[in-house]
């Protein structure tokens, strides 16, 4: 069942990234970025982490996404749709893209030993080790501080763009 | 269960772990005081002068906090106190640069009030920012922690970027502030690649028990890894450091941001990184050898060569010192060559030298822009002794600092970098360090000669008509100009309480562990 369910979220995944460098018009292509992120979400909770699946869910598609829209839309569509969705380096593009593809292959099958990963870890998978809870327990726990320290660094970045994006009003004297 | 969730809430946050934290926690008050000052205080000339005396009262309170640290038990001695789970430390090392940040800050903002009003735009967010900028580098030095580095990290750069763009109606500083923005980003990026490398051989983020994990000796550790992760550590941390083949975005930055933010981030972000690399490559790395040596022996002369040899051809004076700030880097990575305590000290000693001339030397260049000329061309430096003959000679003096002729902090700086690498050479023989040590030598020739050509444009030229306009120095960046001088001639004469500050970061070497 499992299984079933990888193969085919992996199928759409691969399907929709292909339409969203295909297609012509970039709303299509957001569109298409949504069902990827979507089925990318699916492949985390079948790897029983519930959080980053939410996460997924809320900052890619709910964030990240939307803001793409914006761009698009504030954007002059006519334009965009007249130029070639290729720039000028696809030939680089893809001979780098293949090398890097034949990379990682290569090291999936044969780095296990030049690249040793995790042998000294002794923190086993516990049970619900992805689930809200864990994850809200080590955040609110262990790691308060840096969870603390984000917080004043968003609002760092709120007050950093409300000085850089507001109007200038009367000038001081 | 609420018994449960009380027991949680005080496992994590003891009154203990708070009061380690209030140097951060005053200037986080006072920052968001100071954005709360324009709902009440409409006028905006007295919001301007009541933002500024919130800020100094700021880093007043965060100072007295700090002292008040000093006292603390077991600071100095073998590993420090860990506080939050052992994600935050107290050792001299975090109370060391504190002190740094503390002094970059108030100089800083003394230098903002005349700046701003020359410039007559004032925002609260500028103060706001720039405190809160001093708490992120705070939270860097003290983390023992990779997640607690890298969001302090990002947090001390965000609040940067801004500031660096906050003269939004002028052109370059917008331009600085993307370059900066975007490089950054992806210096971030990197630095967090390697993180990640180094999370999943170790399985923590702490960096405690990364360092019994990765230097215990086992074999499963695998040694390409370990170096893969330092290269890309090195790379990021470069990026926030202006080392060379990473400084593309630094003159542009340091051109366009408002002067007295371009001293300050010349300095403090400079530091906070450079405690970052103490924390890391001290320790974590510390088995690799040859590589770590090799690379940043490489990284070090270019980083001195390239700085110096543009610094040479530029015509601004921001630019000019700006490129000096990136050679600067490139000594100050010489003393990391060698990763024993004296080398830690003579860090340490830069820094606090390389704080006082270089905030000098800017201060000077704030305070000569007028209304009506930039004072940032080296043109309009001409014939200064005669104009202003105090201004002159105390920009001399930071300016023989800077090139590290003796009566100077500058001086005492470089002897201390130096002596490092050779005596790192003399123990393990490498004839890469003495490489270095040349190289470095000449490039102290080369500094020399750039730095004398303002010096003498200010002797031997003649003064044009419209810098013979007064000056108007105020009180405060008076203070902060006096203050810079001060130090900078006081630790060239008699640095021996210097040195003994400095020791607080050298004799907590073994806390790294």
């Amino acid at each position: 069942m499992a299984e079933i369910i990888f193969w085919s979220l992996s199928a759409i995944a691969l399907v929709f990234s292909f339409v969203v460098i295909l297609a012509k018009n970039p709303v299509r292509s957001a569109i298409a970025l949504i069902a990827v992120l979507l089925a990318f979400a699916g492949l985390y909770l079948i790897l029983d982490s519930e959080f980053i699946a939410g996460v997924q869910i809320l900052v890619y598609i709910g964030g990240i996404t939307v803001l793409y829209m914006f761009v698009v839309s504030m954007m002059r569509l006519k334009r965009i749709n007249v130029e070639s969705q290729f720039s000028r380096q696809w030939l680089a593009a893809i001979i780098s893209a293949i090398a890097f593809f034949v990379e990682v292959i290569y090291f999936i099958l044969k780095g296990k030993d030049f690249f040793k990963m995790g042998m000294n870890s002794k923190i086993e998978v516990a049970n619900g080790l992805g689930t809200v809870e864990n994850v809200g327990k080590v955040l609110y726990g262990k790691y308060v501080l840096p969870f603390e320290i984000a917080t004043v660094l968003l609002l760092a970045a709120i007050i950093g763009t409300v000085l850089l994006a507001k109007r200038e009003k009367k000038e001081m004297e | 269960m609420l018994g449960d969730s009380l027991k949680l809430v005080n496992n994590i946050l003891g009154i203990k772990d708070i009061a380690a934290f209030s140097p951060q926690i005053q200037l986080l008050i006072w920052g968001i005081a100071i954005l709360l000052l324009s709902v009440f205080v409409k006028d905006k000339k007295s919001r301007m002068n009541i933002s500024f005396y919130f800020s100094l009262l700021g880093v007043f309170f965060s100072g007295w906090s700090y002292i008040k640290l000093l006292r603390l038990e077991g600071i100095y001695d073998g590993e420090g106190i860990k506080f939050f789970n052992g994600i935050f430390k107290l050792d001299g090392i975090t109370i060391f640069f504190y002190g740094i940040f503390l002094l970059a800050g108030l100089l800083t903002i003394l230098l903002s009030k005349r700046f701003l009003e020359e410039e007559s735009t004032f925002e609260s967010e500028y103060y706001s920012l720039l405190l809160l900028s001093i708490m992120a580098m705070m939270c860097m030095a003290g983390s023992n922690d990779l997640i607690g580095i890298y969001i302090s990290l990002e947090f001390m750069s965000i609040s940067i970027y801004v500031l660096v763009g906050y003269l939004r109606k002028q052109l370059r500083s917008t331009e600085g502030a993307i370059k900066y923005f975007i490089l950054g980003a992806f210096s971030s990026g990197l630095l967090l690649f390697g993180m990640s490398f180094i999370y999943g051989m170790g399985g923590t983020t702490n960096l405690t028990q990364l360092f019994r994990i990765l230097t215990g000796g086992k074999s499963a550790i695998s040694e390409p890894l370990l170096v893969l992760s330092m290269l890309l550590i090195l790379a990021g941390m470069g990026f926030k450091v202006a080392a060379v083949p990473f400084h593309m975005w630094c003159p542009d930055a340091y051109e366009g941001a408002p002067t007295p933010i371009t001293a300050f981030m010349s300095v403090a972000p400079k530091a906070a990184g450079f405690v970052i690399f103490i924390r890391l490559f001290f320790s974590l790395f510390k088995t690799i050898t040859y590589e770590y040596v090799s690379v940043l022996a490489l990284l070090s002369i270019i980083t001195m060569t390239v700085g110096n040899v543009i610094a040479v051809k530029q015509t601004n004076i921001k630019r000019l010192l700006a490129y000096s700030s990136i050679s600067h880097a490139g000594f100050i990575l010489m003393g990391l060559l060698a990763r024993n305590e004296f080398a830690l000290k003579s860090i340490g000693m830069y820094i606090l030298c390389y704080l006082f001339m270089n905030i000098g030397a800017f201060a000077i260049v704030i305070v000569m822009r007028r209304k009506n000329i930039i004072g940032e061309e080296l043109d309009d430096y001409k014939g200064l002794i005669h104009t202003h003959p105090v201004m002159a000679s105390f920009m001399t003096v930071f300016l023989l600092s800077l090139a590290g002729i003796p009566p100077t902090a500058g001086f005492v700086a470089k002897y201390f970098v130096f002596s490092t690498v050779i005596k790192e050479f003399l123990k393990s023989g490498d004839r890469l360090l003495l490489y270095v040590a040349v190289v470095g030598a000449i490039n102290a020739v080369i500094a020399l000669y750039y730095y004398f050509r303002i010096v003498k444009r200010m002797f031997m030229g003649e003064p044009t008509k419209e810098s013979e306009e007064k000056v108007a120095v105020n009180f405060y960046s008076g203070l902060s100009i006096g203050i810079a001088f001060f130090f900078t001639l006081f630790i060239g004469v008699y640095a021996e309480p210097f040195i003994r500050f400095a020791d607080l970061i050298g004799n907590s070497f073994r806390s790294l562990f």
